[in-house]
């Protein structure tokens, strides 16, 4: 709805709008009441305010210049502004009274003494009058038209429309049917693996039964069976032991029946070459007659030296004598007496000399060696010198082996074979020492050494028992076995080639026992062993584990081959 | 009055948890198809019927024909637990059955099956238990379960699991072990087997003792089974009053006691009185396998000392009406009386 105002240039009036539809009247108030404030939109001309009223001659009209003077304008506001601060200013002035309260309205009354009549005033009485709250529409009830038309009824008896027991019988049938059926499957599946299951345990039962019968006849077979064959087998040891021992005692017969003779013959060959010697005779060959001897030469060589003092003696003697004579002689003296004396001077040195040795046969060859061999009384002086020196060095060695408590008592058997094998037959030297310090007791023994040359050193200190057994049966082995200390050092040591270095030395501990048994050319063996507690060193090499009496007896072996092979 | 509309869905009596069958030959098909479908509850209808469908051999036939198996094995490894467990129902369903064992075996089933040992859920577990059981009974299948190597994963099984379950499990190792003894005397049965016979329940006794009796068979388990001490926990439970029990352990000792070893093992526990009670059993399966161990142990000549005072009462049995109880009493009576 746009009504335009017109500007009031003109007198007359003009008034135009849209044409707008008349808003339905509502009977009923809306929730939201619209423009409050806007221009009541009137129906009736006569109140609107837009409309003149009344006498238009006397109104206000406007002059006839359209433009009014501005000053006029301004000057009638001002005025009229004016107006109004004043009346503003006045009532401002004029005591009031307090606003009035909230919804109340201050109204006028008489305080003076004589209260006037107000007679145009109507008497008034509030009244009110208020409607109920508007409520909401309710629903519009359902619209039921009126019952129009005949009223038909009809009825469905029993057996009308169908017979429900023929008609269920099918649907019946098919239910149940369906039913038993699942159930029927069900049931037969579970009675026919019951079925099976019975069938299999009675099947399983007659298997067991059998399976085991057949296992205990199969384990009864096989105990059967090994109890033959045990028995057989022990039947055939028997056998076969009575066999062997009848073989064994057949061949104990021959064997010694062969070997009858074998000892005899054997016997009598090893004495033929001399192997059975008396030891009292032989020593005394060996060792007396030698002594013997070199005492006879050496008795008869202080009395040749005797002699030839004697000699000399005499011979000065005579020479004084002679010259004495000669010189009483001067004239005439017997030469002759002279001469005949100093030939019998040496002859009675001789023969005092021969007085003075031993009786023995040999001496008498010895001594005329002697006296043939008198030129050369220097090499002779210094053979038995030496042989002094010889015999001081054993005899001092026997000393020491009496002194200390080691003997190393070594036989020089002289057999030429042995000597032949020996190129270097050089003297013999051996020292031993024993370092008593401890007084203990140890023996060593040092069995049948039959080669010569060797350098044998031993050291045995802080021992008990200590057993060196050495059995060297080689050229040139230079051995040293030094065991220190503890208890029980054996120290066997078998060497039988050449060259053999060997030292073991072997410290410490308790119960050392070093078997050496070495049979190998030019081997150096340093055997240091530092152990405890019963360390058992068994050295074989070349595949020789021979014990020590075995050791000996190849050693004695060996020796016989030899010396029947040299032989 | 009611709407006169044909509605969507079902009428609202039936049965929610499973799918209706189609008509006729239209069923499997649609079942089958349905097995593989993406949505979890279509899935479980539709296995859920295929269990009660199959309980009918004509059905199995069908339903192999129209390659179940194959779906079946897929919904093996379903994360429902719901399908799992009736997808194993159906197969143990299946199973009791020629052609669905031979299925079983083609379509190789047999390790998810075996994954499902596994399970968290009893009922799962228990299924697929069943189904291996019934695998088991015949020799292809116990032969399949050796070669695949189960026979240990359930010897540790049996420890753990639960009575129900242990039954089954010594169930199928009763048959596996008809096939093959050897694996399962590797995977210590002996020891788990002796442990059960100390079982609360009679069934498991039973059962394990039979299952002795199979390990046995074999020279080392006999070995073994002396070694374990069995034959003192097996004299014991022949005095027991479930007529299984004593079943099986004069089974048992009568297997032991093929060897030297068990013979004398059995004859220091003194097995002979109780053993002779039982000759009189009613039941005949004990008196077959009492009269059978007690054959055994008359191979030692102890035993047959002993035993030449019971020999009459044997005797008696030679006319027993059960064929295989009169043979073996004959075969008795001739060990024990007889002379070197």
């Amino acid at each position: 709805m746009t009504t335009v105002l017109p500007p009031k240039q003109e007198g007359t009036y003009t008034f135009a709008s849209q044409p707008r539809a008349v808003p339905q009247r509502k009977k009923y108030r809306e929730a939201v009441p619209q423009n409050p404030d806007g221009p009541m939109q009137y129906g009736n001309i006569m109140y609107d305010r837009r409309v003149v009223r009344g006498n238009t001659y006397a109104q206000h009209t406007l002059p006839a210049t359209a433009q009014p003077d501005p000053i006029e304008i301004q000057r009638q506001q001002e005025n009229r502004r004016r107006a109004i601060a004043r009346k503003r200013a006045k009532d401002q002035l004029r005591p009031r009274s307090p606003d009035p309260v909230e919804g109340r309205k201050h109204i006028d009354v008489q305080t003076e003494l004589y209260l006037e009549e107000l007679s145009d005033r109507v008497e008034e009485a509030d009244q009110e009058c208020q409607t109920d709250a508007f409520l909401d529409r309710p629903p519009s009830p359902l619209f039921i038209p009126a019952k129009t038309g005949m009223d038909v009824a009809t009825q469905i008896y029993e057996g009308d429309l169908f017979d429900f027991d023929v008609e269920v019988k099918p649907i019946l049938e098919v239910l149940v049917g369906k039913t038993v059926e699942q159930s029927l499957l069900e049931v037969m599946e579970e009675e026919e693996l019951a079925n099976l299951r019975q069938q299999q345990r009675a099947f399983e039962e007659l298997r067991n039964a059998e399976l085991v019968e057949q296992q205990r006849l199969e384990e009864q077979e096989r105990r059967h069976r090994e109890e033959k064959e045990r028995r057989m087998k022990q039947q055939r040891e028997i056998l076969r032991k009575e066999k062997e021992t009848a073989e064994k005692i057949a061949a104990r017969a021959f064997a010694q029946s062969y070997l009858a003779d074998l000892v005899p013959s054997v016997f009598g060959t090893l004495s033929d070459n001399g192997y059975f010697f008396d030891p009292v005779e032989r020593d005394v060959e060996q060792g007396f007659l030698p002594w013997l001897m070199d005492q006879v030469t050496y008795e008869l060589d202080r009395s040749e030296l005797g002699r030839l003092a004697l000699d000399g003696l005499l011979r000065e003697v005579v020479s004084k004598r002679i010259d004495i004579y000669d010189a009483l002689a001067a004239g005439s003296a017997p030469a002759s007496a002279a001469d005949g004396r100093i030939s019998a001077a040496p002859n009675s040195g001789s023969k005092e000399g021969e007085e003075s040795t031993l009786e023995k046969p040999e001496e008498e060859s010895a001594m005329s060696t002697v006296i043939e061999g008198g030129e050369a009384p220097a090499p002779l002086a210094a053979a038995p010198e030496g042989e002094e020196e010889q015999q001081a060095a054993p005899t001092e060695a026997a000393e020491g082996a009496e002194s200390g408590e080691k003997a190393e008592a070594e036989a020089t058997p002289e057999e030429p074979a042995a000597e032949a094998e020996a190129p270097a037959a050089g003297g013999e030297e051996e020292a031993g020492h024993s370092a008593a310090a401890a007084a203990a007791t140890t023996t060593t023994t040092t069995t049948k050494d039959q080669k010569i040359t060797k350098i044998q050193q031993q050291h045995n200190n802080n021992n008990n028992n200590n057993n060196n057994n050495n059995n060297n049966n080689n050229n040139n082995n230079i051995q040293q076995c030094s065991s220190s200390s503890s208890n029980n050092n054996n120290n066997n040591n078998n060497n039988y080639d050449k060259n053999n270095i060997q030292q073991c030395s072997s410290s410490s501990s308790n119960n050392n026992n070093n078997n050496n048994n070495n049979n190998n050319n030019n081997n150096n063996n340093n055997n240091n062993n530092n152990n405890y507690n019963n360390n058992n060193n068994n050295n074989d090499d070349k595949n020789n584990k021979s014990t020590l009496l075995e050791k000996i007896s190849d050693q004695e072996k060996r020796i016989f081959s030899e010396r029947l092979t040299t032989k | 009055m009611a709407g006169v509309v044909i509605s969507a869905s079902y009428p609202p009596n039936i049965d929610p948890t499973r799918t209706p069958l189609a008509y006729g030959d239209r069923a499997i098909p649609r079942l089958n198809r349905e097995l593989n479908d993406e949505r979890l509850l279509v899935r479980q209808r539709a296995v859920v019927s295929l269990c009660d469908h199959l309980h009918d051999p004509e059905h199995i036939a069908e339903a192999l024909r129209n390659d179940i198996g194959m779906s079946l094995k897929n919904l093996l490894k379903d994360q429902d637990l719901t399908v799992r467990q009736k997808a194993t129902e159906c197969l143990f369903v299946m199973a009791g059955h020629a052609l669905g064992r031979d299925s079983f075996l083609e379509t190789e089933s047999i390790y998810p099956v075996a994954k499902l040992f596994d399970d968290a859920e009893d009922i799962a577990r228990k299924n697929a238990h069943l189904c291996v059981m019934r695998i088991s009974e015949t020799p292809p299948g116990a032969e399949g379960i050796v070669k695949a190597q189960f026979v240990g994963v359930l010897v540790n099984k049996l420890q753990t699991e639960l009575n129900e379950i242990k039954e089954l499990i010594l169930d199928t190792l009763h048959f596996c072990m008809r096939e093959d003894t050897q694996c399962a005397l590797e995977a210590n049965a002996m020891e788990a087997f002796t442990l059960l016979l100390k079982h609360e329940l009679p069934v498991i006794r039973a059962k394990a003792a039979r299952d002795i009796m199979d390990l046995s068979v074999p020279l080392a388990g006999k070995d073994r089974a002396v070694a374990c001490g069995t034959l003192q926990l097996l004299k014991d439970m022949l005095i027991d009053p479930t007529k299984e029990v004593r079943a099986n352990a004069a089974g048992a000792i009568m297997t032991i006691t093929i060897t030297t070893k068990g013979k004398y093992t059995a004859l220091n526990c003194g097995s002979i009185p109780p053993l002779v009670a039982l000759v009189d059993d009613l039941n005949s399966e004990v008196r077959l396998n009492a009269i059978k161990a007690l054959t055994c142990l008359s191979e030692a000549p102890e035993g047959r000392q002993k035993l030449l005072e019971h020999v009459e009462k044997i005797r008696n049995h030679e006319n027993d009406h059960i064929a295989a109880v009169a043979k073996a009493a004959k075969i008795a009576v001739k060990v024990i009386t007889w002379l070197p």
